[in-house]
């Protein structure tokens, strides 16, 4: 165990078994800092309990970040939604709301068995027929998330609020972040709260949608992770995510579009998709910026400077959406 | 140490870190800290040797905006106005970034209290420096890091 890592241990043995006495803890043997991941921290934690040996996964609500205000209880309620929802989410198994146990609040979860596939694998460009069926359960794990109801998250009473509600989101993140001025960002979000669309149904989103948060057993999700950018809108949103920001190998559009809809019954109507994905490209453009803020504001860790870099890099794509939306609304 | 000058330090400190912390690093989360470290201290390397780049970028601007200016002074006075007030003020501190504030702030303002070409124009001058700073700050990104997330 790590020394950082080691210090931990004794204090969260100590609660768990106050705190958290129907999981039987009886030592824990080890704390592995993972290294994914870039607001909560994660954990492996490694317990002898009264059932025997078990792994968990810890997810501590950071002090510092790049999508603040954190709220880890509202996390574990909605992590217990889904997976009460029959989604393979980790099945949450505690909340511990003292912040001094290991430096910040957090959950406790269970460990998903399986092996996370990031965007360039070489795995998938190898095998055509291994990224074919992981691209069917892509969209059909979607598919499940964006029917499933829950009750945590907060909705809109109608679909024109939601898309000006995440635009009017965006815009108070940045003014609260940007430490110069942003000329590109501060134009498509004007264009995009001109343009709101009303959604065609509202529903549960993911937020972070893409490969890397999904844990692959036998070439079926047996997992979806951090969902801590979940919430409700239109789910033309979701998939414009992964044309852009998620975008990989299993990015949904052409026919994995089409099967979406034949899962779903929703139109991914083209017309709208350059405004979701202006949407999401702003969106992720300001959540990594925020890096910049946070490390002159307090935090440390430096994967912000390069997260903040890549995150700016998204506006030089930005004119061209603007350019598509208004081709649109001109049509 | 007096004797040194900033660039031999930060030599020194990057020599440090890749000949005797890496190496030693198990922990992976560790290690991609001390890898944007480095290309952070080259990052200042660079600006020690060449300047600041947020003053460059100031200067592109206000070369940008003097040139806009001019062509529309006849046509549009009052807008030109605008802009040489902006390209006037002064910001409350002294360092480049304060003026990249002062400017961006000032000149966005004119331009969305104002329609037409010249307006637009002046859009294209601010969004054609922002992505030109990105692209130039791009050198400086620590693949490894980005790696660790995706």
């Amino acid at each position: 165990m790590a020394e950082v890592t080691a210090s931990m241990a004794a204090p969260l043995e100590k609660a768990l078994k106050a705190g958290a006495p129907q999981l039987g803890v009886e030592r824990i043997l080890s704390i592995e800092r993972f290294t994914s991941g870039l607001s909560s921290q994660s954990y492996g934690v490694d317990a002898e309990t009264a059932e025997g040996p078990i792994r968990w996964v810890m997810r501590v609500e950071p002090e510092h970040g790049v999508i603040p205000p954190y709220d880890i209880a509202r996390e574990y309620r909605l992590l217990r939604a889904v997976h009460e929802a029959g989604l393979p989410a980790p099945e949450v198994v505690h909340l511990e709301e003292d912040p001094s146990v290991v430096g910040g609040r957090f959950i406790l979860m269970s460990f998903v068995e399986g092996v996370i596939f990031r965007s360039m694998d070489p795995r998938l460009q190898e095998d055509p027929e291994l990224l074919a069926t992981m691209q069917q359960q892509f969209v059909q794990m979607l598919a499940r998330i964006h029917a499933t109801p829950q009750k945590v998250l907060p909705s809109y009473s109608t679909g024109e609020e939601a898309a000006r509600g995440e635009v009017a989101i965006c815009r108070r993140r940045l003014l609260e972040t940007e430490l110069l001025p942003s000329p590109i960002l501060r134009h498509a979000l004007d264009v995009l709260d001109t343009h709101a669309p009303p959604a065609q149904r509202i529903c549960l989103l993911h937020g972070d949608y893409r490969l890397p948060n999904l844990m692959w057993k036998d070439a079926v999700i047996s997992g979806v992770l951090d969902w801590e950018l979940a919430r409700v809108g239109d789910p033309l949103s979701d998939l414009a995510f992964t044309q852009t920001i998620g975008r990989g190998p299993c990015s949904i559009e052409g026919e994995l579009a089409t099967r979406y809809t034949e899962l779903t019954g929703i139109e991914v109507d083209e017309r709208l998709m350059p405004y979701y994905r202006l949407l999401e490209m702003v969106k992720g453009t300001v959540i990594g910026l925020a890096g910049a803020y946070d490390l002159a504001h307090g935090g440390t860790d430096l994967r912000l400077l390069s997260v903040a870099r890549i995150a700016a890099s998204g506006q030089a794509i930005m004119g061209g959406l603007e350019k598509q939306l208004e081709e649109y609304l001109e049509a | 140490m007096i004797v040194l000058d900033s660039a031999q330090i930060l030599t020194t400190v990057k020599l440090s870190l890749e000949t005797h912390v890496l190496p030693a690093l198990s922990d992976d989360f560790a290690r991609v800290q001390v890898l944007s470290a480095l290309k952070a201290l080259a990052e200042v390397s660079d600006r020690l040797e060449n300047g600041d780049p947020a003053d460059r970028s100031n200067l592109r601007i206000e070369s940008g905006v003097r040139e806009l200016a001019d062509s529309i002074r006849s046509a549009s006075p009052g807008f030109a106005e605008e802009l040489d007030a902006a390209l006037r003020a002064e910001p409350a501190g002294g360092a480049p970034r304060d003026r990249s504030r002062q400017l961006g702030e000032a000149l966005w303002k004119v331009y969305v209290e104002n329609e037409g070409d010249a307006a637009e124009r002046l859009l294209e001058i601010l969004q054609a420096e922002a992505l030109r700073t990105m692209n130039e700050d791009n050198v400086w990104m620590c693949p490894e890091a980005i790696a660790s997330l995706t």
